[in-house]
């Protein structure tokens, strides 16, 4: 599976809050995120971005208030997302992997795509961070799918 | 047919005041020595009510959904037993108190644990001298009694 550079538009639009491309893209006859490789371009920037955001430190308590602060003031309502599973995705893309063991595809796709943005804002990524996070990420991607 | 009224006794108030100033072997002695029949109702309408009373003082005037899911998460971050404390199951608890949502799918036990560690971090909180928790669990011994009564 290849990373396309729609992909890589419609991930960028996602964290760089840009609403209207984000829906030009979402309104293709063959939306970038429902096209094979897009899950995995999300994992990828999100294990890169989580470990950049927690680095050694790793602690359990420092991902707890994270995943609240993300809750409380990224969503309109904090119940979109399962703190739990936040919190599991985020010990998974550290190296636990079998804290996201239990959790199936689909919550961890729609986990990571919530916590995102979150981790773009705190590590206050302008749009060249964001597009350094995406070229790092779809580079991991591509060497994944060879 | 008689109404049965089950009064918080002092020895119950005074098992509570020893967890929330933090005198666990006290806390401990207290409760081996609390009547299980009667425990098992005036102590936790004492806790229900502390907990009612405590979630009032922190939130009821200013407090937003956010700011309860920030304390949430701050308390579990701080908490040795931060696996004991369910997030979903705490904001829940602390929104019914409020006055929003249902708890009714929520066993006993599972309330009354997350109320008693819960309850702990509110009371650390309001940092209330010995006279302020007086008056804390007046207020909620006169709650539960109501309650139960």
């Amino acid at each position: 599976v290849t990373v396309t550079d729609e992909q890589v538009a419609m991930l960028r639009a996602h964290l760089n809050g840009d609403k209207a491309e984000h829906d030009r893209l979402a309104a293709e006859p063959d939306p970038p995120d429902f096209q094979p490789g897009f899950n995995a371009l999300v994992a990828t920037a999100f294990v890169e971005a989580v470990n950049r955001r927690f680095g050694r430190d790793r602690l359990l308590a420092d991902i707890v208030r994270f995943v609240a602060h993300m809750r409380a003031e990224f969503l309109r309502d904090p119940d979109l997302l399962d703190p739990i599973a936040a919190e599991k995705l985020i010990q998974a893309a550290l190296g636990d992997q079998q804290a996201a063991a239990e959790l199936d595809d689909d919550a961890k796709a729609r986990g990571q795509v919530f916590l995102l943005p979150a981790l773009v804002d705190e590590a206050k990524l302008d749009r060249d961070g964001v597009d350094g996070l995406l070229t790092t990420a779809r580079n991991q991607t591509d060497n994944l799918a060879v | 047919m008689r109404r049965v009224t089950m009064a918080v006794t002092a020895d119950q108030v005074a098992a509570l005041r020893a967890y929330l100033t933090g005198d666990l072997d006290k806390y401990e002695r207290l409760v081996d020595q609390l009547d299980a029949d009667a425990a098992a109702a005036g102590y936790s309408a004492l806790l229900a009510a502390a907990f009612f009373e405590a979630v009032d003082r922190r939130f009821a005037e200013n407090g937003t959904a956010a700011d309860v899911v920030k304390f949430v998460g701050d308390v579990r971050a701080k908490s040795q037993r931060l696996a004991e404390i369910d997030p979903t199951v705490a904001e829940r608890l602390i929104l019914h108190s409020l006055g929003e949502g249902s708890i009714g799918d929520l066993d006993n036990e599972t309330v009354i644990s997350n109320q008693f560690l819960l309850l702990g971090a509110l009371i650390v909180d309001e940092q209330l001298d010995n006279a302020g928790l007086d008056q804390f669990l007046a207020e909620a011994r006169t709650v539960a009694e109501e309650w139960t009564s």
